[in-house]
């Protein structure tokens, strides 16, 4: 791994050589939302800053889009013609937090297990993610609690490229050759860091880890002890399913959440297959055309999806929980039981 | 990397009416490599669609021992099956597959073997039956018991006759309500158990069919002896992309899709859900 | 590259502030807005798939012309003109009075005011309203009774977090409107008191402290005899900030709903501290359609008059309401299919198309400018994020053509020319002209102001019997199963599945009476005896019985003619006292 230090004057310019070359979405504001924007010149400094601020929505949505084609086709006689849509564009994604990039690496293990699906992975490889380390967690972080921040492991975890901020310059951490061909773009702007830059890092990190507040998550283990070992009562879910209103908000905005149905379109002589989030928290997931519902009620469903995330099974088939703690789930869910809300009741 | 949601076009080449909601299709792939390159094990399933209206898993019906052609049999309950009872001999569907992980063949060899299959259960275990029956004599005693609610309402009635005459293997059948031409037995599929000796020793049970006869069915081969383990089914799920992706048909850390649909009963017991 | 459009949800009457993410021409997603003071980050499931209709196949995209037993394409001047013939002969020969115009709920404050216009100024009728004349049009007639004709602002979604107790009528109406039934609970964890009245339910969810198992058109004469409720609670409902929560689209009939929405009002411990009241339509623009006058002026018919067998109306131009699952009675149906001229336009391929003489084709809410005014009185700016489909045209192109090809003149322009001209007629309406409906919590209507006392009205009697069953007869027309966009996207089509012909009973209810499935029953009420199938239900209480308005046939076997609201002159059917045996 290689360190260096970028000045924060020296961004934009370093955005603009790589802009040159392929796309750089960075975090931008549309109409006080938060969207990964392409930008060929100026980055908001503010919302790429130790502070953790997030999009709505989660990095999955560059690789897993809220919906996509997945083929054309049209009618030629007794004969079909499918095309699948093109997809080529590399883009730097600059700026993406912890949480996000943990969540990217996670819906990889998943994309990647028995069957390879090649719309997300053109994407994906056409991806370099350059994350930005939070110094600052904000009100609903809890990244700590789930490994899934809140900087990433320099020794551990593969990546390409994680940003320190130091104040006025940036600690770059570059841990691949596709980060190193994004030093490259411009390497005048890059100054190798010494050791102090690397202390000053481990000492924000540390301080970092112990500015959470105590949180109802430093429970996950408890929770996933009791979900594992089914010493949660049925009436518990009951309880926790009436206050979920089913609107598959918190399956949307999660990082690790990847479940996606398809609708099929047909217009005479053309049509279209295309894919798109779905949630198991929907009445409907699970319906059989003969009308049987395995997860007709709501309690059934809601423990479905938080069995499904924490339980000690997941953990050993992908390798870790299915939640890296970025509070999406509280801003979306309108019932008020996000994840830790949920783990706090859990671990009762 | 191969494309999994793209499917293959096939053309429907022969199409038989099994019942009055249910056809037998017959498909041949239109690209002679990808129909050259098709293979199948017992147990997998297809991802079908007509194109524009809708997807649906369907259990592989035919011999995997000669994929130039494959059946699937299905009853018209919904948009996709409809979409394809319409269609006609020429008619093109596209085709995803085989997925799941079908029955593990040579682990069967040199057991007794038993069918218990009810109504439009018979479809999927009937792509078990042809090639253990072509390779019979790996196998020791060979049951085949099949019950249906009338004997309208059963599917593949010329091959029911033609393993009905065979000497090799011992064949029962039976219907819930008989008509004025049925002579045989009447009841449901249990009731066959205790006329056809079932041997429980060295054995393995296929069960496919209606929730309900299954749930039946396994209560009386548990009273008789057989182990959860060797008691075999499909399990069904709502499925819609058929690759373990798209999370509808998971169960517990199983997806029906990949780890099915093929399960023993010890392996469903295991499953955090009742189906 | 992905276009994100801030826009407002049309799929109810919260109005949640969201952006339409589009691509390519294509809708791709949403996401909600989490500054907007109603959706605060936060979507129901219909909003988080509204993308999905918005690419349907089954949209209009050409105006047709009935032709034999089918309908032929044409183009917009073909299908005018013929219009205004069609319209201009039915009044020389009948006069204008045979001509009804139906607006809608589902149309934008500028369609709405167009639609009008065209009625009274253009064509000169006074056969003017909207399908919610059978569903809402009771609760919005006692709000006007209470309020005057500019009802105003008389609900907060955001205030209700802090209100001291909540009176929730119906538990659809916290499941169904999520930013709604998120501030019930927000309020729950704060301590206020929440109270279900709903006969429908078998058990309240844990937050709410009290269920009066009594139905809606009832609930007011339960009330006044304090049955069911804690003495504290009714207290409480006459604190400042207390709720009233219901769906106006089921409230009836407007004697009840008067009585209800006074009997908050009339408690309050502060003269000048309104309750919160929450009128909520499965539909987007109810109250703007209503306040902007799509309802018959005096002398002038309502929607089940002009479709009434004797009535002199004998065409109808409809502007998109599906009128085929929105009507109340069977027979209105058949005197639709039989009028002289039927123009319909709409969005998508449905029953009532097939009906008409001419269709035209309009854009949806995401391909056109236009506001609506939310259940709160919230006047909202709902901007388009693709362009109109096909050759689909907005009702301020088309109107002002229609209104030339009948020799007259309306108004059309860009949609914020509109809006003036409504700011000025529209009592309460002045802000629609402002650039705050542009801004992101929208522009407010004026705060409620109490007219004089409404008169005393007699109210339905609470239903008791030891031996009969309660049948409620829901009013479910604007349901969602029956709505065109929710059929038109493939997740939503599948959480709502239509609903089958049958009474639903409680489980125990029909073990007890050895039911087999597929048994019928048959059931007796003083008007009328139904022989209908069962559905077994462990949500629906003991001893109650529930049958959907929709089925339509079924309903009138049992109930026969229902009653005649005095207020809105519509039939209702009221909760009924049954004998209940095998058929």
């Amino acid at each position: 791994m290689d360190r260096y230090i970028l000045r924060k004057e020296d961004v934009n310019r370093w955005v603009e050589a790589l802009a040159r070359t392929q796309e750089v979405l960075a975090p931008t504001r549309v109409e006080k939302e938060i969207f990964f924007a392409p930008t060929q010149m100026a980055v908001d400094l503010n919302l790429l800053s130790g502070t953790a601020t997030l999009p709505y929505l989660p990095a999955k949505d560059l690789v897993l889009p809220h919906s996509e084609n997945l083929f054309h086709f049209t009618r030629k006689g007794g004969d079909y013609e499918l095309t699948v849509p093109e997809e080529k564009k590399t883009a730097v994604v600059l700026g993406i937090r912890s949480c996000d990039t943990s969540g990217i690496y996670w819906l990889d293990k998943f994309y990647q297990e028995n069957f390879s699906d090649c719309y997300y992975w053109r994407r994906r490889n056409n991806l370099i993610l350059v994350t930005m380390a939070c110094n600052q967690p904000v009100k609903n972080c809890f990244c700590v609690c789930c490994e899934g921040g809140p900087f990433l492991d320099s020794e551990r975890d593969e990546f390409d490229i994680q940003l320190v901020d130091l104040q006025d310059s940036y600690l770059v951490e570059c841990k691949s050759s596709k980060g190193k061909a994004l030093i490259e773009a411009n390497p005048k702007l890059f100054a190798k860091a010494d050791p102090s830059a690397v202390k000053t890092r481990e000492a924000l990190e540390e301080k970092s880890r112990n500015s959470f507040q105590p949180d109802p998550t430093s429970y996950m283990s408890t929770a996933i002890r009791r979900i594992t070992s089914n010493a949660v009562t049925p009436e518990t879910w009951t309880e926790l399913g009436e206050k979920c209103f089913d609107c598959g908000g918190c399956a949307f905005v999660c990082p690790c959440c990847s479940c996606f149905g398809v609708g099929y379109l047909n217009e005479g002589e053309k049509g279209c297959h295309y894919r798109f989030w779905d949630s198991c928290d929907y009445s409907g997931f699970t319906r059989e055309v003969s009308g049987h519902n395995p997860r007709g009620e709501k309690g059934e469903r809601f423990k479905r999806r938080f069995f499904h995330k924490l339980s000690y099974q997941y953990l050993k088939r992908d390798g870790r929980i299915g939640c890296v703690g970025c509070g999406r789930c509280i801003t979306a869910c309108p019932g008020e039981v996000g994840m830790p809300t949920v783990v706090e009741r859990l671990r009762k | 990397m191969s494309n999994i949601y793209l499917p293959n076009l096939a053309r429907i080449i022969k199409i038989q009416d099994e019942t009055y909601d249910t056809k037998t299709f017959e498909f041949e792939f239109a690209d002679p490599k990808v129909k050259q390159a098709f293979k199948f094990r017992s147990g997998q399933f297809l991802e079908i669609s007509a194109l524009g209206v809708g997807e649906a898993p369907f259990g592989l019906a035919s011999n995997p021992n000669r994929p130039e052609t494959f059946r699937v049999t299905l009853r018209a309950v919904g948009a996709v099956t409809w979409a394809l009872h319409q269609k006609k001999i020429g008619d093109l569907v596209g085709i995803r597959g085989p997925f799941g992980n079908g029955f593990p063949f040579d682990e069967y060899k040199g057991k007794n073997i038993i069918f218990v299959g009810g109504g439009i259960g018979l479809p999927p275990l009937r792509s078990l039956i042809e090639p253990m029956l072509d390779a019979r004599s790996a196998f020791k005693d060979f049951l085949i018991l099949y019950g249906a609610r009338t004997p309208a309402d059963q599917v593949y009635q010329d091959r029911l006759k033609e393993w009905e005459k065979m000497s090799e293997i011992r064949f029962g059948m039976t219907v819930d309500v008989g008509d004025a031409n049925w002579k045989g037995n009447v009841g449901v599929v249990t009731t066959l158990f205790p006329k056809c000796n079932l041997i429980v020793e060295n054995t393995v049970v296929f069960v496919c069919g209606p929730p309900i006869m299954i749930r039946f069915a396994i209560m009386e081969l548990s009273k008789l002896g057989f182990k959860p383990e060797n008691i075999v089914s499909t399990l069904e799920r709502y499925m819609k992309c058929g690759v373990g992706k798209c999370g509808h048909c998971a169960i517990g850390h199983k997806y029906v899709c990949v780890d099915g649909p093929v399960f023993n009963y010890k392996e469903i017991g295991k499953l955090p859900e009742k189906s | 590259m992905i276009k994100n459009t801030p826009t407002i949800c049309s799929f109810c009457s919260c109005g949640c502030g969201m952006f339409v993410r589009t691509q390519d021409g294509e809708a791709r997603g949403v996401i909600p807005s989490t500054t907007h003071p109603v959706s605060q980050g936060r979507l129901c499931h219909r909003g988080w798939n509204r993308f999905q209709n918005l690419r349907s196949v089954n949209r209009l995209v050409k105006p047709l012309v009935r032709e034999g037993e089918g309908m032929k394409e044409t183009g917009w001047n073909e299908a005018l003109k013929l219009s205004g013939e069609k319209i201009k002969d039915l009044i020389g020969r009948h006069g204008p009075e045979s001509i009804g115009v139906i607006g809608s709920p589902w149309l934008s404050n500028e369609d709405n005011y167009l639609v009008s216009l065209l009625a009274r100024q253009v064509i000169g009728t006074k056969n003017l309203d909207g399908s919610y004349r059978f569903g809402a049009a009771a609760a919005l007639s006692a709000l006007n009774q209470l309020f005057g004709e500019g009802i105003g602002a008389v609900g907060s979604i955001p205030a209700l977090k802090e209100s001291p107790a909540v009176l929730v009528v119906g538990r659809d109406a916290h499941r169904d409107f999520s930013p709604v039934g998120s501030r019930v609970v927000q309020a729950f964890q704060q301590g206020a008191q929440i109270i279900l009245a709903d006969a429908s339910a078998a058990k309240a969810d844990h937050f709410y402290k009290t269920l009066i198992p009594v139905p809606a058109d009832r609930l007011p004469a339960a009330l006044a005899a304090k049955r069911d409720i804690p003495l504290g609670v009714l207290d409480l409902l006459g604190k400042p900030g207390a709720g009233l929560v219901f769906v106006a689209d089921q409230l009836g009939p407007s004697a009840s709903a008067l009585a209800l929405i006074n009997y908050l009002i009339e408690r309050r411990a502060s003269a000048k501290d309104l309750p919160n009241l929450l009128a909520l339509s499965r539909s987007p623009n109810l109250r703007g359609a209503w306040d902007l006058g799509i309802r018959p002026p005096a002398g002038g018919l309502n929607l089940e008059e002009m479709l009434a067998p004797e009535s002199k109306v004998k065409g109808l131009l409809v502007f998109a309401e599906d009128l085929s699952v929105h009507l109340s009675k069977a027979a209105l149906l058949e005197k639709l299919k039989k009028l002289d001229f039927v123009l319909w336009a709409g969005r998508f391929k449905n029953d009532t198309a097939k009906l008409a003489h001419v269709v035209l084709p309009l854009p949806l809410f995401a391909e056109s400018e236009g506001t609506l005014t939310s259940c709160e009185g919230r006047i909202q700016l709902s901007r388009p994020a693709l362009s109109p489909r096909g050759e689909s045209r907005g009702l301020s192109e088309v109107l002002p053509e229609l209104a030339q090809a009948l020799g007259k003149s309306l108004p059309g322009g860009p949609a914020a020319a509109i809006r003036k001209e409504i700011g000025k007629a529209v009592p309460g309406y002045e802000k629609i002209t402002g650039p705050e409906v542009e801004s992101e919590a929208g522009a407010l209507l004026a705060p409620p102001r109490l007219a004089s006392a409404p008169p005393k009205s007699a109210v339905l009697p609470v239903l008791e019997s030891a031996d009969k069953f309660l049948l409620l007869i829901p009013n479910t027309l604007y349901a969602w199963e029956r709505n065109r966009m929710i059929a038109e996207s493939p997740v939503l089509y599948i959480e709502y599945q239509a609903e089958r012909p049958a009474l639903k009973m409680n489980l125990q209810d029909a073990k007890d009476f050895k039911f087999r499935p597929g048994e019928k029953a048959k059931i007796r009420s003083e008007r009328g005896e139904l022989q209908v199938a069962l559905q077994a239900d462990e949500g629906v209480p003991r001893r109650t019985l529930v049958l959907s308005s929709h089925f339509l046939n079924l309903v009138e076997s049992v109930a026969g003619k229902g009653e005649i609201d005095p207020v809105t002159r519509s039939v209702y059917f009221p909760s009924l006292l049954v004998t209940v045996e095998k058929a």
